[in-house]
């Protein structure tokens, strides 16, 4: 788990979409099998920060943001245009 | 006149046109003429009749020639027969020769052969032509080595799909892709899915994705519908080998053919699938499953974490510490007190003991009690020694008066036995078989065995004498 805690933002947006869910799987592992009086609370609440920032970027990767959505359509509408010039041309 | 005057052609009706045109084939040297023609089968299937409507196809540079042979369905049996095969399937990407009369069919304006027979000539042009790309695809390296899933993949969320707009494959793509959980960006890369105008169709498609900048997560390749024969325009290793390239860059998942045909795409592309519903089914299953795992993972997570936090929040509760300080404190206070108590109350036993031990030993006390256990030592040794020898004699008289009984016993039991001699250290006599234990059993000159303990010796009887 220590090597979680010490993931940084950028770290965790750079892993693939499967080793965000491995993480997750790890920490979900760690939270029901270990024993609960034995916890480190303190510990407990950074792993539980980070399963949250993961969920946060596995999500980004699931989901089209509005905002990216708008940029590919429009990177897909030149080429669109640029189809039809050529078929235009051919 | 010198040049004849050109006819006029003007009908009031199709019908007019059609009949017309049934007039010059009834007329033709055709008509009602047996004939032979060579083709591949690219399509078998009966109609709901039992007829079977059989097409034959050949592409020359890039146009594509087809006509339709029917066989009734009462001919069917025999042509099969005939042809050595028992369905229709057994036709299909195969070379045969057909005969038949040449029909005009005039509600549809169009020529049909109604088949008489059917005869084979092995492996089709579109098939040889196949074997030979998958050849040389498969010495380049290009052809997929392994069957892929998409859950190799990271969640599909934009797909740029190349198709013909006006298919129903590409309607039906994208109806089934709303039912993923989070729809993803389709885009439609247009190119023709049949005719000579496929290949560069497809290349100036996938050019044209690379050169967009958008990192789709797949390319979709989809046709749905339309002619079987126009299959054999997806059989180009050109094409082949840039799908396969393509793939190491962006996977392209195709749906091409029906489910019993393969065309070259499928064998390089990432992976392939029967119809453009299954492409788009497969894609929303990706989906959904990622988005539920992820759910599920959020969940399982968040109640995890809430049950810790909960169940320490009321560990440490005001209240809580508050009661364990309470309690905690009024025990030491308890344990101290006993202690002290106990403390004390040890101390003053100890010293009692000490006090009334001086008091009690004196030198000349021990002096005593030294002669006395001295005396005692002595006494009992001696004591010790004589019942020693008192216990010897006894066992020795014990023993002498058993050996005697045993002895005298031993003779009792012995002395009316064939063997007592013998267990006397004497000899046992045998006149063969028989002991002698009389000298009433023995005549002279009688041979006789006599037995020692240690061995034995033949003897003849001279003198018999009785006391």
């Amino acid at each position: 788990m220590e090597e979680i805690i010490k993931l940084s933002e950028e770290e965790i947006k750079n892993l693939s979409f499967k080793e965000q869910l491995e993480l997750l799987e790890r920490i979900n592992d760690y939270f029901q099998n270990e024993k609960q009086d034995e916890l480190d609370v303190e510990n407990a609440l950074e792993i539980y920060k980070k399963a949250l920032d993961i969920l946060t970027y596995a999500r980004e990767k699931l989901v089209n943001l509005k905002e990216e959505k708008a940029q590919i359509d429009e990177k897909y509408e030149k080429i669109k245009s640029q189809l039809s010039e050529s078929a235009g041309i051919d | 006149m010198l040049f004849p005057q050109q006819e006029e052609f003007k009908f009031e009706s199709i019908q007019e046109l059609i009949e017309y045109l049934n007039s010059i084939f009834s007329s033709s040297p055709l008509y009602r003429q047996e004939i032979e023609v060579i083709g591949d089968v690219t399509h078998a299937k009966y109609s709901k009749r039992g007829d079977l409507y059989v097409e034959l196809s050949q592409r020359v540079r890039s146009s594509n020639y087809s006509i339709t042979i029917i066989f009734s369905q009462s001919a069917v049996p025999y042509v099969f027969k005939h042809c050595r095969i028992d369905s229709e399937k057994e036709l299909l990407n195969k070379r045969w020769k057909f005969q038949g009369i040449v029909n005009f069919w005039k509600r549809e304006a169009k020529y049909v052969v109604s088949g008489s027979s059917i005869i084979p000539l092995g492996a089709s042009e579109i098939e040889k032509k196949k074997k030979e790309i998958l050849k040389k695809l498969e010495k380049s390296n290009l052809l997929r080595k392994v069957e892929h899933e998409l859950v190799e993949l990271d969640p599909i969320k934009k797909i740029a799909v190349i198709t013909s707009p006006t298919a129903a494959g590409f309607g039906d793509f994208q109806k089934n892709i709303n039912h993923s959980r989070f729809i993803p960006i389709v885009h439609l890369y247009p190119a023709p899915m049949q005719g000579a105008e496929t290949v560069p169709g497809i290349k100036k498609a996938l050019f044209a994705i690379l050169k967009s900048g958008i990192d789709y997560n797949v390319v979709v390749i989809i046709r749905g519908g339309g002619s079987k024969s126009d299959l054999m325009y997806f059989d180009d290793f050109e094409l082949g080998s840039l799908i396969a390239k393509f793939s190491r860059k962006i996977p392209v998942l195709t749906g091409i053919g029906h489910e019993q045909d393969s065309t070259i795409p499928d064998f390089v592309s990432w992976k392939n699938y029967s119809t453009p519903t299954e492409v788009s089914r497969d894609i929303v299953n990706q989906i959904n499953y990622f988005t539920d795992t992820l759910e599920n993972l959020e969940k399982n997570i968040t109640y995890s974490f809430t049950n810790i936090y909960s169940q320490m929040e009321n560990l440490l509760s005001f209240n809580t510490i508050n009661n364990i300080k309470y309690y905690l404190g009024r025990e030491l206070i308890n344990l101290f007190r006993t202690l002290d108590e106990d403390q004390l109350s040890i101390n003053r036993k100890i010293n009692q003991m000490i006090e009334s031990s001086e008091k009690s030993i004196s030198l000349n006390k021990l002096v005593s009690i030294q002669r006395f256990i001295e005396y005692s030592i002595k006494t009992y040794n001696q004591d010790i020694i004589s019942t020693t020898n008192e216990i010897i004699s006894e066992l020795k008289s014990k023993f002498e008066i058993s050996e005697r009984i045993l002895f005298s016993t031993f003779q009792e039991l012995t002395k009316s036995s064939p063997f007592a001699a013998f267990l006397n250290n004497g000899v046992l006599v045998k006149k063969g078989e028989e002991i002698i234990d009389s000298v009433e059993k023995l005549q002279r000159k009688d041979e006789v065995k006599l037995i020692f303990k240690d061995g034995e010796a033949d003897s003849s009887i001279e003198k018999i004498q009785k006391w």
